[in-house]
């Protein structure tokens, strides 16, 4: 009879209900409980040291270049001993989308993504961040790399003692 | 003229034409870097290989030093040649050191392009890369041996093309090296195009150094101010700082480069102390209240003294358009005289040039090139307009004999010394040009032009838009300023980008400057407006010969983004216009005082 | 042997005027002015088949007839003497021997092509031959067999002895002009070939020391003569081969052309060392492929040559024993070309230093069979450089891979030279 069908409808409805109470919720109580992200991931972006300690971003304009919102502009400098480098790097976090294009495209692994997503602030000015906010003391995600070691400019070390360099030719000299 | 198909499309080319142009002129382009349409071949890089694969030569070949030939069927897309091409961008990369970051030429760098073009990628070499010790070669040029690819670009343009002989090349094998004989600054008035022509980065502008990458500049085709030649060229700008000069084609002008006087001149444009605002009495103004002053103080002096009392006095460094409004506003506040010169010398002699210089009678660089026989005048062309002696240079290469009459100067070349032009024998040669300065006499011109149908002349005018504003003078019948100030009548000159020597200066009570540069002018004047440099705006100038040439607007005015925080960085605020970027062309300027003054006298407020 | 060079050889000094004039010295001169036109001598010179000694066998008396007969302005003779090709000391050999057959070799030439200047640009390192050659001229010229009115036939002649500074690419003719000039010694774009555009803009022939000290006897004794001294009915001509290497006597002989290589080998050379046999020799100077025992009864003349897969070359031929390493052997040729490298175009400036690399990383035993296919690509695509020094440094590494790929690929089995016990 009808009235059997229907009743079964509704228990099946219920005892689904009454499943879920027993159920583990996935939802986890921010901010009391973080979730944990993995050290890929794409957040905040800062911008890293080499191991000697100095500054690794060479204002190239290669994520500036790469960016597909147009979110980063630096203006490069030269530095002692003929070190190009950033006299100011802008990132616009109101813009960024955080693709990770730019980390992709650094040649120096300057530019680097944290897992640290908690940026948001209220004034949306503050989420113009200068070259102070971004240049943190370590070496980030790669704890080897100096690109002054193997350009062939000759910042920090003479020329000719590079990683992949012959000491420099003597024009004058006659032999072969 | 032989007919050849290249990549199944066919083509008839001129006889001698390389297989390279060829390609080029049914837009096929063919990678090179020792090839250069001003220097020729040289087959050094062997990057242009292309396959032919029928006709009187097969195989693989340099199309940049094959004529071509008919019946010829070439193949520049054929894998072998694609192949060759890829080896060797992979033979230059064995050296080539590990710098695009921190390289100026990135961006605009041919070897960056070929590379990427060519299908080379990993690096299968395992030794080390040879490098170089650079030299200090002046303020301008930076020197950075270890980006070599050794296409002896520079030495052949710098020795055979610019005639230096301090800069050349040393070594041998590998380790060739390009550089000056004795570290110093370069000789050669003409140095600067070697960063323009270098298809790496050895030869870079070291006054643009580490400023931005090519992507990122604002650029425009436009026209150098730097003298009445008009060569071509392509200002570069970023964050409104004017970065650097490059060179701009133009075959009936300058061809493929300028001299240094006009690549390295931006300082002008970037000065700290250009008039960035308008100022009246001291006091720091806004345009509009400035014009209104303005307006003022002319009619003030008009009840004071009269009509006639106040000179409308431009110059012959204003775009051609201001110039052609001066008259207009000559007209409307009844001015005592218009003058476009400071100095009657000035005004007689360009008066008298302008009425020489017609369409066959002036020869451009390209004619001058092109001579047989070449006439240097009372002149001195590489102080004068440096180009024009590049380009004697070039018809001397070619053949053409160069005479000087007695005057001491150097040219880039050799050349005859004679007395009189009498001595010159005109009437053999074929397409002689006299190169002259408003210093000559126009009626001995005048007779040698009648007498000879194929001679022409070239005479330097000393300003950008000399022969624009001399013509405005002939038509308007404009006086020199010193002329104007002769009887006293002048109580005050409305200045527009006018260098008005001291000596004159001191017997005006009234400036009012407009101008873009801190003229002695603009410190005397009681009313400065700003106004816009070339490269802040449309524009034109005509050349010596005549030749009309328009410049476009390249950068905004403004206080460069560079210091403007202290934080180094630029600022975090909103404005619509850029801070110090008020200033408006001459010619907008004048056509608002123009207008105020139609209204007003219509009485309307 | 009946010898045409080296028949006026003393032992142990050179040869005097008088008795160089003795031994029949300056009849082929005396006898061309007297009784033959300019273009008799050309035809007696194409008629005998001699092909030039300098390395790439081209028919002389054809190279002279290229020049235009009615070109007005200067023409030019240069008798290349810049012997710098590894494995080759022939002309010295015959200079420090008898410097007289070749100054009146040119002579002849100048005479055939209408020259009335003439260069020998000889290599530094030969101050013997120099010496010589400056003494014969001045002989000469006091005999009244050079300089103007030579013998009274109204043909004016002067040679002058240029030496060079000291470049293997000067031996490239057309950086030999260049160096002439006082240019850097960057070869030219052919064309314009220098029989029509060369030194100072005219016309210019080249020709190779041996080549023009045949001249004379060639002319004295008539074509068909020449052309039986050789060997073969083909050859034409004797050569001088200098042998080198594991031989029991390694020295320079006057052969006939056409000769086996096996007969060279066994006979004046005395065979291989005690204790050595034949792995592989060079059979025309360092920049050919490896000849190995399978070319034994190769008849060395310049098309059999070329048809083995080799070239004749200068004929300078350097002979490796059982014990050789080829890999190393042919590293130490390359390395040679690629010092010598004039570094005007990419392949011979950086591809040449890229092949000694590739080499050292296989006779180092880090080698693997990628680097085989590198050498590959790098013996094809060096053909296409400016000039013939990067195609003929590949010669021995294409003789490599032709004939001792195994050895290269027991290099990279091992881990080491396979030869180094």
């Amino acid at each position: 009879m009808k009235i059997f069908s229907d009743m079964t409808a509704l228990m099946t409805g219920m005892w689904i209900t009454w499943k879920h109470i027993f159920r583990r919720p996935v939802t986890i109580q921010y901010p009391e409980q973080r979730r944990q992200p993995y050290p890929r991931y794409r957040a905040r972006i800062v911008l890293t040291r080499d191991p000697e300690g100095g500054e690794r971003c060479v204002a190239c304009q290669l994520c500036s270049a790469a960016c597909p919102v147009d979110c980063i502009s630096m203006q490069p400098a030269e530095g002692d001993g003929g070190r190009r480098y950033a006299e100011w790097f802008r990132i616009n976090f109101a813009r960024c989308i955080f693709c990770g294009l730019c980390a992709e495209a650094c040649p120096t692994l300057a530019i680097q993504m944290t897992p640290d997503y908690e940026i948001c602030t209220r004034d949306i000015m503050n989420l113009i961040y200068e070259k102070e906010d971004l240049l943190i003391d370590g070496c980030g995600k790669s704890a080897d790399y100096n690109f002054y070691r193997h350009a062939g400019i000759a910042v920090t070390q003479p020329r000719g003692n590079g990683a992949e360099e012959l000491p420099p030719v003597d024009v004058r000299g006659l032999m072969p | 003229m032989p007919k050849l198909i290249i990549d199944d499309i066919t083509v008839e080319v001129a006889e001698g034409t390389t297989l390279l142009e060829a390609a080029q002129s049914v837009d096929i382009p063919i990678p090179h870097f020792c090839w250069h349409p001003a220097l020729g071949r040289a087959g050094a890089c062997r990057v242009c290989a292309v396959k032919l694969l029928d006709g009187p030569v097969k195989g693989i070949q340099m199309s940049c030093m094959l004529p071509a030939q008919e019946g010829m069927v070439v193949s520049t897309t054929d894998p072998e040649a694609v192949a060759m091409r890829r080896h060797v961008i992979e033979w230059l990369m064995i050296n080539h050191p590990h710098d695009c970051p921190v390289c100026d030429e990135g961006g605009e760098c041919q070897l960056q392009d070929y590379t990427i073009a060519g299908g080379h990628g990993i690096r299968r070499y395992s030794g080390k890369k040879r490098t170089h010790v650079n030299q200090y070669l002046g303020p301008y040029i930076e020197h950075e041996m270890n980006r070599c690819i050794q296409c002896y670009r520079c030495v052949r343009y710098y020795q055979e093309y610019a005639g230096g002989t301090d800069f050349g090349v040393m070594g041998s094998a590998g380790r060739v090296y390009f550089g000056r004989f004795q570290e110093g600054q370069l000789e050669s008035p003409f140095s600067g195009n070697l960063v323009d022509i270098c298809p790496t980065g050895v030869f870079t502008d070291k006054t643009a150094r580490f400023r931005a990458r090519y992507w990122d500049y604002d650029m425009a085709p436009s026209v150098c101010p730097g003298c009445s030649l008009g060569c071509n060229t392509t200002p570069v700008a970023r964050y409104r700082e004017l970065l650097k000069t490059v060179a701009r084609r133009n075959d009936a002008v300058n061809g493929w480069f300028i001299c240094d006087r006009g690549r390295f001149a931006n300082s002008a444009v970037n000065a700290p102390l250009r008039p960035r605002h308008a100022v009246v009495d001291s006091r720091e103004s806004c345009v509009e209240d400035a014009l209104d002053t303005l307006l003022l103080r002319i009619h003030a002096l008009g009840e004071l003294h009269g009509p006639g009392s106040i000179a409308v006095v431009g110059s012959s460094r204003m775009a051609q358009e201001a110039a052609e409004l001066l008259p207009q506003l000559a007209l409307r506040i009844a001015a005592g005289a218009l003058c476009y010169r400071t100095t009657r010398k000035e005004s007689t002699e360009t008066s008298s040039f302008v009425e020489l210089v017609h369409t066959g009678s002036s020869a451009s660089q390209q004619d001058v090139r092109k001579s047989d026989c070449i006439v240097v005048y009372g002149c001195d062309p590489l102080n004068e307009a440096p180009m024009m002696a590049m380009a004697i240079r070039q018809a001397w290469r070619s053949g053409a004999t160069v005479y000087v009459i007695e005057h001491k100067i150097t040219l880039p070349c050799e050349f005859t010394l004679r007395a009189t032009l009498d001595d010159v024998p005109l009437a053999e040669a074929e397409r002689p040009v006299i190169i002259c300065n408003l210093s000559a006499e126009t009626d001995q011109l005048d007779k040698l032009l009648e007498g000879h149908s194929r001679l022409k002349i070239a005479p330097l005018f000393p300003a950008a838009n000399s022969f624009g504003t001399a013509l405005l003078m002939r038509e308007h019948g404009a006086i020199s300023l010193e002329e104007a100030l002769a009887d006293g009548e002048i109580k005050g000159i409305i200045s527009i980008e006018a260098d008005i020597p001291a000596a004159l200066l001191g017997k005006i009570p009234f400036v009012a400057a407009l101008d873009w540069q801190a003229t002695a002018t603009v410190q005397a004047a009681q009313i400065v407006i700003p106004t816009t440099a070339w490269v802040e705006m449309n524009g034109s100038y005509i050349n010596y010969e005549g030749r009309a040439q328009h410049f476009s607007k390249v950068m905004n005015p403004g206080v460069p983004v560079k210091g403007l925080d202290p934080a180094g960085h630029p600022p975090h605020i909103h404005r619509s216009t850029a801070t110090g970027g008020e200033a408006l062309p001459a010619r907008q300027l004048l056509a608002r005082l123009i207008k105020l003054l139609d209204d007003g006298n219509r009485g309307l407020s | 042997m009946e010898q045409i060079l080296f028949q006026h050889n003393k032992p142990g000094r050179c040869v005097t005027f008088a008795e160089y004039q003795t031994e029949g010295g300056f009849t082929a001169l005396k006898k061309a002015l007297a009784a033959m036109t300019p273009d008799e001598v050309q035809q007696v010179v194409i008629d005998s088949g001699l092909r030039g000694r300098g390395g790439a066998g081209f028919p002389t008396g054809k190279k002279w007839s290229f020049v235009p007969r009615n070109l007005p302005g200067p023409r030019w003779l240069i008798c290349n003497c810049d012997e710098m090709e590894p494995g080759t000391y022939k002309d010295r050999i015959l200079l420090e021997a008898n410097p007289y057959s070749l100054i009146e070799g040119i002579t002849l030439a100048c005479y055939a092509i209408g020259v009335r200047h003439a260069f020998i640009f000889i290599r530094r390192g030969y101050e013997q031959a120099a010496a010589n050659l400056q003494r014969a001229i001045s002989e000469a010229a006091a005999a009244g067999l050079l300089g103007e009115n030579i013998l009274g036939s109204g043909f004016d002649c002067a040679i002058d002895v240029h030496v060079s500074a000291g470049r293997y690419i000067c031996g490239e003719e057309t950086a030999l002009m260049n160096a002439l000039e006082g240019k850097r010694a960057n070869p030219r774009a052919k064309p314009p070939f220098p029989a029509i555009k060369g030194l100072w803009g005219g016309p210019t022939v080249v020709n190779n020391v041996e080549s023009l000290a045949n001249i004379p006897y060639i002319i004295a004794n008539g074509p068909a003569w020449f052309k039986a001294t050789a060997a073969t009915p083909e050859a034409a001509g004797m050569k001088l081969f200098c042998i080198s290497g594991h031989v029991t006597h390694p020295a320079c002989f006057e052969l006939p052309l056409g000769m086996k290589l096996g007969d060279i080998i066994g006979g004046p050379c005395g065979g291989m060392r005690p204790g050595s046999s034949f792995k592989a020799c060079l059979p025309g100077g360092a920049s050919t492929p490896y000849f190995t025992a399978d070319h034994w009864n190769i008849p060395m003349d310049f098309d059999p040559v070329a048809k083995a897969g080799s070239r004749l070359g200068t004929g300078g031929i350097v002979v490796f024993d059982h014990k050789t390493c080829m890999v190393a052997a042919t590293l130490n040729l390359v390395r040679f070309y690629a010092r010598e490298s004039c570094g005007w175009c990419t392949p011979c400036r950086e591809g040449l230093p890229f092949v000694v690399n590739l080499l050292e990383t296989i006779e180092s035993g880090q080698g693997s069979d990628e680097h085989i296919e590198i050498l590959r690509e790098h013996i094809k695509y060096l053909n296409y450089a400016f000039c013939a020094l990067a195609p003929g440094a590949m010669g021995p590494v294409d003789g490599l891979l032709r004939h001792f790929e195994d050895e290269i690929r027991e290099h990279n089995r091992n881990g080491k030279c396979p030869c180094r016990s």
